[in-house]
């Protein structure tokens, strides 16, 4: 499947560009994820509608761990072996996933609100094929909870972290799907999903 | 930007991965992407069917999402236009072939819902622009009609995610986040076949009208 090993400089080098980026971009967020771990700089608008807008990025961040905790187990190597191509895109993805959690656990508490814990996870015994069709669920899942909370969030600020996630949970999902051999991009528009949807899809994953 | 060098994307299909994946849509995926097709009713179909009013909108509100859906209506008219000549004209393999051919009727279909929805809501659709596509420069080879896919794809994304936060219609942003989603998978599919990272950054990026007009300017006659 592919002849890329993790462990070449260049592909290690690749993921600390990838962490390295995230940090410069964040920098970008400005009102969005950064500017709150930087000390908790947020807006008027942004604390006037924390309320609702908390309870909807303690959901995220409960799907964010749940991600960050099934990447985390792959590259471990929980789910057996995986070849260069898949393992790289574990480390990716499980990169990712916790630089979300981490902005989200430092948005929370700027916004006055406190982070939920990680929640306790399950998952079946998987091997490389079910990992990646996995992934596939989880991602596409994730990218329909973002798209089914955006309508509602309230501040501007948070809408921005939010849209600055959403769209990356969409490329993991057609990464997976590139990495599964099926069509990446498989329908014009994509559907969104409400918490209660979201919470049945990953029921199976929370102890 | 980043750029990893990236063999390992050119997957080989293993036929039995193939084969889960696509139990996996059909089995989960599948029925359940039905019953959401059929919630999505809020979004786009709903406000292409004419029949919603928005009552509660202000005129203010309303104009100002015009505006950013005519916008994006521009940006999907400069995609569907290019994937449309590259799939006709750039020497593509049957990989990029399918590539080329997906994305644009997914453009096309962008097209078409953001005229409806800005009719819907009393605006004027603008018209198609004229594009100045450099043949040389963009269909050439399969790889500089990649990149280009590449550059306007990101731009896209960003386009969105910078446009999303101002908009004050549940409807229009629904419609928005089912959008901007497929553009970034559209994306990250593009960067595969490129050979660069499908996500090569934790967050995207989110650009104001005036940062996409500066990228897109060269592609408008």
């Amino acid at each position: 499947m592919s002849d890329l090993d993790v462990r070449d400089p260049d592909v290690q080098e690749a993921i600390e560009q990838t962490r390295g980026a995230f940090l410069r971009k964040a920098a970008l967020l400005g009102g969005g994820a950064l500017a709150v771990s930087a000390g908790g700089i947020f807006t008027a608008d942004a604390l006037a509608h924390s309320k609702s807008d908390l309870d909807i990025l303690n959901f995220a961040l409960t799907l964010e761990y749940l991600e960050t905790d099934f990447y985390d187990r792959a590259r471990r190597g929980e789910f057996g072996n995986l070849n260069q191509g898949v393992q790289l895109f574990a480390e990716v993805l499980y990169s990712h996933e916790q630089a979300h959690v981490d902005a989200l656990n430092a948005m929370i508490p700027a916004l006055g609100g406190t982070p939920v814990s990680a929640p306790a996870t399950k998952f079946p015994s998987l091997n490389q094929r079910k990992f990646v069709t996995t992934a596939i669920a989880l991602e596409q899942t994730g990218v329909s909870a973002y798209g089914g909370a955006f309508p509602l969030l309230k501040s501007n600020d948070v809408k921005a972290a939010a849209l600055s996630i959403h769209s990356v949970e969409a490329r993991h999902a057609a990464y997976a799907r590139l990495v599964a051999g099926t069509l990446p991009a498989h329908v014009a528009f994509y559907p969104a999903l409400n918490k209660q949807q979201v919470l049945d899809i990953a029921k199976p994953f929370l102890a | 930007m980043n750029r990893i060098e990236y063999k390992g994307l050119e997957v080989e299909t293993n036929a039995p991965i193939e084969e889960l994946a696509a139990q996996a849509e059909d089995g989960t995926n599948r029925s359940a992407f039905l019953k959401r097709a059929a919630i999505f009713g809020g979004g786009v179909a709903a406000v292409a069917s004419g029949s919603m009013a928005f009552p509660a909108a202000s005129h203010a509100s309303k104009a100002s999402d015009i505006e950013i859906l005519n916008f994006a209506l521009t940006l999907e008219y400069l995609e569907s236009t290019f994937y449309a000549i590259g799939f006709d004209k750039a020497p593509l393999d049957a990989r990029s072939k399918r590539l080329a051919k997906v994305i644009r009727d997914h453009e096309l279909a962008h097209v078409k819902a953001l005229v409806s929805t800005i009719q819907s809501l009393g605006g004027n659709p603008v018209k198609k622009p004229k594009f100045n596509f450099n043949p040389d420069q963009l269909y050439s080879s399969q790889q500089a009609f990649l990149q280009t896919a590449m550059a306007l794809e990101d731009t896209g994304v960003s386009a969105y995610n910078g446009a999303g936060p101002a908009l004050t219609l549940v409807p229009v942003k629904k419609a928005a986040a089912s959008i901007v989603a497929v553009e970034a998978m559209h994306a990250s599919w593009v960067r595969g076949v490129a050979g660069t990272a499908p996500a090569p950054l934790a967050f995207d990026q989110a650009l104001t009208v005036d940062q996409v007009l500066a990228i897109a300017k060269p592609f408008f006659g």
